[in-house]
């Protein structure tokens, strides 16, 4: 059950770390559907960075670096020129579909470097990830950084009558999201799962990205949620060791969507909206144009 | 009367000047003529003659073909770094090396959707002769555009269907001989008793496969008086390197595997194996010679499949001009290909770090593994090399009562003697109709 355990809270750092940069660019009013793509970017040169010069360290800034240039054009697009983000993103989820599968195949295989330690069992970045979403939800809701962020998701002309300059925290929120993308593409790549297979991540970018609308837009709900999906998930690998001949595994494989629908129709009812107020940032997938 | 320029000269030599310019000019037109791409279909009486010393005249149907060919693979996934379509782009290049008049095209990453236009590309622009798709899931499109091209031999593997065409080819390699020999070194190395494998789906092609290494982990356990399981957990993928790593963890950690192996084609269970501190048994290519993923340290013993022996196959027939081919091919150790440098190579053979029969067996495993066995492997070996023996002849089929049910054939139930030992099944039933576990495997959920 240990092992369950673990292997539950590993997956559900990932998911964490991915979603937790996502609530942030989307705070901020800009949505991001290609971190699929972005932490396939970070897995990829992450896992060769570390793999041609040994080191971690190095493997893990390669990773945050390609995410936070991948954020620098997704915001050209997306705020400078303000096309269509989910476009934009789709085209970085493609881009690095492809690119990825053609810089990366000769590096198939495993990483066949020292594992890196554990403290109590737990990968490290199982505290990183608890760490970052304290850090951010007291970020959002207790500092007036936390407050220009969510004023330019829910209303930038406010925001910018106010002082604050959209444009600059825009790009900051998404260069941070798509950074903490490619660092969740690494932490796969080089900790959870080290071995380069093309196209591996296989689909965990787009549960981070449904588990920041099932989390309400709030870091401890998307921790909350990533521990669930983390478990989820484990639990749809090993039905019979959790809850034997209750359903097939391939059946609980697609709980967490199934949940994170219900969710979804749940935020957007009335009852909810008068009960907890719109968590939703009103101005999110918007472009702002300066008037 | 006036004569002609000849007409001094006698008929006869007027005749024999005659004969030579005509026969000059019939050769002269044929010189002149440039041998045509297009094909077409010529009766031709073959002379065949007998010990008798009776002249018997045979008429067969063949095709005239240009002496040039070009072997097109459609990969369903990459190639670098992959141990299926590696494999089947190494056959083609050793094909391509042996055979200067063969051209080897591919394109990768081909899905069902894509198959068929990229095969008519391929033919079209590229003179594609044999289009082979390295999947049966991308490769049973090509039979749709057949009878389009009649002169094109197409070709796909085998995973369980039996379609056949008179020019489309269905081939595999008898894959579990190779296997019940590393079943053998399996079941003589595991200490807890308990041996895993991380599988893809349950289809005909693998169930068979896993009874290949199943048959040998039984005899091994039966020799050396072990008690050994197998357990066998299915990802629902050929390829999803999360699920095959953290399935491969739930094999070591609650079922508590020390060998293991897959029926996959991520290099995640073999990192598992590294990282967990067991032995891994690799499948399909020399993963440690060919691509340095670990050592003999961690792999115990692996296989290689050579397709080259059967593309060899399909590519004579294709020059020869014959226009129905062999169009199921089942090709096993006793079925040899020489290579462009003059080495002689089976279908499959265990192989690991570049080294075959006994010797592939990991040094640090062979210290663990009693003589006994590697006398057995050895001598099986050997044996199937010369045709003279097969696990599936030998031993008996027993059902495990799981499995795939399949039209108008349903899973025996469990215990039944599906095949008595000493008596080999027929390659139809191995290739479409093998649809269940063997006795005693554990198919866990």
């Amino acid at each position: 059950m240990w092992q369950f355990i673990v292997r539950s809270l590993e997956a559900a750092t990932i998911f964490t770390l991915a979603g937790q940069g996502e609530l942030v660019d989307q705070r901020a009013g800009v949505l991001n559907v290609g971190i699929e793509g972005v932490m396939l970017f970070g897995a990829t040169l992450g896992f060769i960075a570390a793999k041609e010069t040994g080191s971690y360290l190095v493997g893990f800034t390669v990773a945050i670096l390609i995410g936070a240039l991948l954020g620098l054009l997704h915001g050209f697009f997306s705020i400078t020129l303000g096309v269509d983000q989910v476009v934009s993103g789709m085209g970085i989820w493609i881009a690095g579909f492809g690119l990825t599968t053609y810089i990366g195949s000769a590096y198939t295989g495993p990483l066949n470097m020292e594992r890196l330690p554990t403290i109590g069992g737990l990968s490290i970045f199982v505290y990183i990830a608890i760490a970052v979403t304290v850090i951010l939800w007291f970020v959002l809701f207790r500092t007036s950084l936390g407050l220009a962020i969510r004023s330019v998701g829910e209303n930038p002309s406010v925001a910018e009558v106010s002082g604050i300059n959209v444009q600059r925290v825009r790009y900051a929120c998404t260069i941070f999201g798509s950074a903490m993308a490619g660092f969740a593409g690494g932490v796969y790549a080089l900790s959870y799962n080290p071995v380069w297979n093309y196209n591996f991540i296989m689909g965990w970018g787009f549960i981070a990205l449904a588990l920041v609308f099932f989390s309400m837009w709030n870091p401890l709900f998307l921790f909350g949620g990533a521990v669930l999906f983390g478990l989820l998930w484990q639990i749809s690998l090993n039905p019979q060791l959790v809850l034997p001949g209750l359903m097939s595994r391939y059946m609980w494989r697609t709980v967490p969507f199934l949940v994170t629908i219900l969710v979804l129709v749940l935020i957007s009812t009335e009852w909810f909206r008068t009960r907890w107020g719109a968590a939703k940032p009103e101005a999110l997938g918007t472009p702002y144009f300066k008037e | 009367m006036k004569q002609g320029r000849l007409g001094g000269v006698s008929p006869l030599v007027r005749n024999i000047v005659l004969t030579l310019l005509l026969v000059t000019l019939v050769f002269s037109l044929a010189m002149c003529a440039q041998p045509t791409p297009e094909t077409k279909v010529v009766k031709e009486t073959v002379v065949v003659t007998k010990e008798v010393e009776k002249v018997v005249t045979k008429e067969v149907e063949k095709v005239v073909r240009s002496n040039e060919a070009t072997l097109a693979i459609l990969h369903f996934s990459v190639i670098e770094g992959t141990t299926w379509s590696g494999a089947h782009d190494r056959a083609a290049k050793r094909i391509a090396q042996k055979y200067p008049n063969v051209k080897y095209i591919y394109r990768e990453e081909v899905g069902p959707d894509v198959a068929v236009p990229f095969a008519e590309e391929l033919i079209n622009n590229e003179g594609a002769d044999i289009v082979v798709g390295n999947a049966e899931f991308m490769g049973l499109p090509l039979n749709d555009i057949a009878a389009k091209y009649p002169d094109v031999f197409f070709a796909a593997v085998i995973g369980g269907d039996p379609t056949v065409g008179p020019n489309f080819i269905r081939f595999f390699p008898r894959q579990y001989q190779a296997l019940y020999l590393e079943g053998l070194v399996a079941g003589a190395l595991t200490q807890t008793g308990n041996i895993g494998i991380v599988s893809s789906f349950p289809i005909v092609q693998v169930m068979r496969r896993q009874a290949g290494f199943f048959l040998g982990v039984q005899e091994a356990a039966k020799l050396l008086n072990k008690d050994v399981t197998v357990h066998v957990k299915y990802v629902g993928s050929w390829y999803n390197p999360t699920e095959e790593r953290d399935v491969a963890n739930t094999l070591v950690t609650q079922y508590n595997v020390d060998v293991l192996t897959q029926q996959t084609d991520s290099g995640s269970p073999l990192d598992v194996a590294k990282e967990k501190g067991i032995w891994f048994v690799g499948k399909d290519m020399d993963i440690v010679g060919e691509y340095g993923w670990a050592t003999t340290d961690t792999v115990a013993i692996s296989f290689d499949t050579r397709w080259e022996v059967l593309y060899e196959r399909m590519v004579k027939d294709w020059l020869a001009g014959d226009p129905k081919p062999e169009n199921v091919l089942y090709l096993g150790m006793d079925d040899f290909m020489i290579l462009a440098d003059g080495t002689k190579e089976p279908t499959v053979d265990i192989m690991n770090d570049g080294k075959v029969g006994v010797d592939a067996i990991s040094p640090k495993a062979k210290d663990l593994i009693p003589p006994e066995i590697i006398e057995l492997v050895q001598a099986r070996r050997d044996a199937m090399l010369k045709g003279a023996w097969d696990p599936f002849y030998a031993f008996e089929f027993v059902s495990n009562g799981t499995g795939l049910e399949l039209e108008g054939l349903p899973v025996p139930e469990k215990g039944k003697v599906v095949k008595p030992a000493n008596e080999m099944p027929s390659d139809e039933w191995l290739l479409f109709k093998f649809n269940f576990d063997l006795d005693g495997m554990n198919i866990l959920e």
